[in-house]
């Protein structure tokens, strides 16, 4: 009976085959969105990660105000700050994929730099004590013995916020930018085709993220801390 | 810049916050309730509950909240019509706090699963082999000590489905967000708008990420 009652509704795809390879145009857009935030947030999150374990406190609070800030302010937020009101703030215009790498690259950035501030912090302190018995600099403790364990560890959590990454880029749909998301919204707006539409981003999305998310938890056993 | 606009609107905002917090408070009672039955349903003994509540936890989790919400409002009026033939109008704040709440389960799921497998596994056979049934040992043995480990990262949860109900205007929830757009709309002030608005997540949220590292803290250290 809840079959029948299903096909009740007809379903009809049409406007979404139709209007795939726009869709394929959109997907290329989330798909470079993510790719450049990745690059970008890497050095910003390890940058900020060292300024908030340097003992020069001004650096420090900086460092700290920016994450505290970007972490505990709503994603959407920074977007609209970025495409609404930067412009206004520092005088230049820029295009809607600027001012959505500019949002995705700091917040991304803010959490990268906690799980590298941590991961720096997990590794055993008598691992740099060692280092510096041995005759190095604190510098050459931290480059050759304490980062290359941190980065080790930091790798899964690294990587589970990049699949977040990918999924929150949907949002630059709401400001209008024309992302997998922002293309599927504007065939449903002119099909009327809602449930047809986003059940099949739904599987799009589903589809990409899913063997991502396989990866995630391969690279959680690989990169397991054994102690 | 002048706030003199944004300062007037105050009122507009808070009465918009009052939107957000419904709909925290809702998705979460929501998700710690869905998330709880899936969580278990992941350690069943019975295959295809395993099989239904993994799908739901990998499905929900590699699709976007945005995604998610908007197939929702439209999807779920028009399968109950189907169903029932009742025409549904589902309040939009009602159908933000079902949808984000059950799109919040997966991951409450995920850490109530973490939280049960945390739990040495001795104390559950000590506890069947006093006579318990499997439920009351997971009832009156594991779950007790089991909440404790799920209580840290609940609260950083409760921080991000806060945070979450932001995408909540995209199907015209009137909470804070939605309020901030309509205001920028109406002032031309966006940079005063948004400030004020991300001070107000600002203080609403840092006390409870400060809650909620110290709960962490507090259980690693009994552990």
């Amino acid at each position: 009976m809840p079959l029948d009652a299903l096909l009740a509704y007809t379903f009809d795809f049409s406007p979404v085959w139709e209007g795939f390879p726009k869709l394929l145009q959109g997907l290329w857009v989330t798909i470079a969105l993510t790719a450049v935030v990745m690059l970008l947030s890497l050095p910003l999150g390890l940058g900020v990660a060292f300024a908030r374990l340097t003992r020069f406190w001004p650096l420090k609070a900086i460092a700290y105000a920016y994450t505290e800030l970007f972490r505990t302010t709503p994603l959407l937020v920074q977007i609209f700050f970025a495409f609404f009101a930067l412009p206004v703030v520092i005088g230049v215009n820029f295009d809607y994929f600027t001012a959505a790498v500019v949002a995705f690259t700091l917040n991304v950035g803010a959490f990268l730099a906690e799980i590298f501030r941590g991961s720096i912090n997990s590794i055993d302190r008598g691992q740099r004590e060692a280092a510096l018995a041995t005759g190095m600099n604190e510098r050459q403790a931290m480059r050759r013995v304490v980062l290359p364990q941190a980065i080790r560890r930091s790798v899964p959590l690294v990587a589970a916020i990049w699949v977040s990454l990918f999924k929150d880029t949907s949002l630059v749909s709401l400001v209008g930018l024309k992302d997998l998301m922002g293309e599927g919204a504007t065939i449903y707006r002119e099909s009327f085709r809602q449930i047809e539409v986003m059940a099949v981003l739904a599987i799009m999305y589903f589809a990409l993220t899913y063997p991502q998310a396989l990866i995630i938890n391969r690279l959680f056993e690989k990169y397991r801390v054994r102690e | 810049m002048d706030f003199t606009d944004v300062i007037d609107n105050v009122p507009f905002l808070i009465a918009g916050l009052g939107g957000t917090l419904t709909l925290a408070v809702g998705a979460m009672v929501v998700g710690i309730v869905v998330g709880l039955l899936v969580g278990l349903g992941r350690l069943s003994r019975f295959a295809p509950i395993r099989l239904v509540a993994g799908l739901y936890v990998d499905f929900v989790r590699s699709v976007p909240l945005l995604v998610i919400l908007i197939f929702y409002v439209y999807a779920v009026p028009i399968l109950v019509d189907n169903l029932t033939g009742y025409r549904l109008i589902i309040d939009p704040i009602f159908a933000g706090i079902t949808g984000l709440g059950l799109y919040e389960a997966a991951y409450f799921a995920e850490v109530f699963r973490a939280g049960i497998l945390a739990v040495p596994s001795g104390q559950r056979e000590a506890a069947l082999s006093t006579g318990m049934t499997s439920t009351q040992a997971m009832r009156r043995v594991v779950l007790p000590q089991a909440v404790r480990k799920m209580i840290p990262p609940s609260a950083s949860l409760f921080v991000t489905v806060t945070k979450d109900t932001s995408v909540a205007f995209a199907i015209a929830v009137e909470e804070l967000m939605a309020k901030a757009g309509f205001l920028v709309n109406f002032t031309f002030r966006p940079i005063e708008v948004l400030a004020v608005v991300a001070v107000i997540y600002f203080v609403l949220l840092y006390p409870l990420t400060l809650v909620a590292q110290y709960l962490e803290r507090r259980v690693m250290r009994y552990a």
